[in-house]
């Protein structure tokens, strides 16, 4: 068991697994902890002091977020 | 990503495309971490989005010099099994899937390739059962209409999904769903033979522009 940091998402509870950033934004992997192959991506935004979750515009991003995880983990491997 | 094998783009392709969906279609929510004592297998967790960031390195790969045109091709024949492999006949949205994963092939895939252009217009033109499957619904939704018994509903939709794809086929010439594949792997490696003629994948690639502004 240890401190793991999570956040409720559309009423689930997701596992932080990575925050990444690419081109001042700020990217968030999250897992669900109970469902073996649910994950998403979220980008971090600030808007009057608060930041928020919000979703991926586009597929391109999508992929692009996925393979800076690639490749920052696999270069740490 | 060369040791990348179709088993992976089997065990990874549906979280890909669900994931992506999620992260598309989720709504802005504060950003309120808490902390809370678990015991995570980080190693899977992180596979897990290891693994599908390949099929977004094959997706992002067209637009790169290091095209791998090998992934490429594994992942249109694994999309094309999967369409068939999820095919039910009582289920519309399956057979409309399949239509949907040609575009996708164009779109994220193919657009800048033409031996896999040509893979994609070979989906979305020659399994043309999406029209006749319009017509066929068109004329058992009109049964539906008059009908309030739920269960005979079911039934005439399973009879006419189901007998029409093997009319379909039958009427291809093939008398199974496998030999009708086997038999479009080989036109595909046909259509790859005709590719290799310079002026023919430009031809192709301007099809790929008016095909664009027809949609």
């Amino acid at each position: 068991m240890s401190d793991v940091k999570c956040i409720t998402l559309n009423n689930q509870e997701y596992l932080i697994v990575d925050e990444i950033t690419i081109n001042n934004v700020t990217y968030i992997y999250l897992v669900r902890e109970d469902v073996e192959d649910e994950f998403l991506i979220q980008k971090i935004i600030l808007e009057q002091d608060q930041e928020y979750l919000t979703n991926i515009s586009s597929i391109e991003e999508y992929n692009k977020a996925l393979i800076a995880f690639k490749e920052k983990h696999t270069s740490n491997a | 990503m060369n040791n990348f094998e179709m088993d992976d783009f089997q065990k990874y392709h549906v979280p890909y495309e669900n994931s992506y969906m999620r992260s598309y279609r989720s709504q802005k929510e504060p950003y309120n971490v808490q902390i809370k004592k678990k015991h995570v297998d980080w190693r899977k967790v992180t596979a897990l989005i290891l693994g599908t960031s390949m099929i977004a390195t094959a997706f992002a790969s067209r637009i790169k010099d290091n095209y791998d045109h090998t992934t490429a091709h594994a992942y249109i024949k694994q999309h094309m099994n999967t369409s068939f492999k999820h095919y039910d006949p009582i289920d519309n949205n399956t057979y409309y899937d399949m239509s949907k994963c040609a575009r996708d092939i164009l779109n994220y895939v193919g657009s800048k390739k033409p031996d896999v252009l040509i893979y994609s217009y070979y989906l979305v033109f020659d399994i043309d059962v999406e029209r006749q499957m319009d017509a066929l619904f068109t004329e058992l939704q009109k049964q539906i209409d008059n009908s309030t018994d739920n269960e005979h509903i079911m039934a005439m939709k399973h009879n006419y999904y189901y007998a029409s794809f093997q009319e379909y086929i039958k009427a291809k010439g093939y008398s199974t769903i496998d030999e009708y594949k086997k038999a479009m792997d080989q036109k595909v490696l046909a259509y790859k033979e005709m590719m290799e003629s310079k002026e023919v994948a430009e031809e192709i690639l301007e099809m790929d522009d008016s095909w664009e502004m027809r949609q």
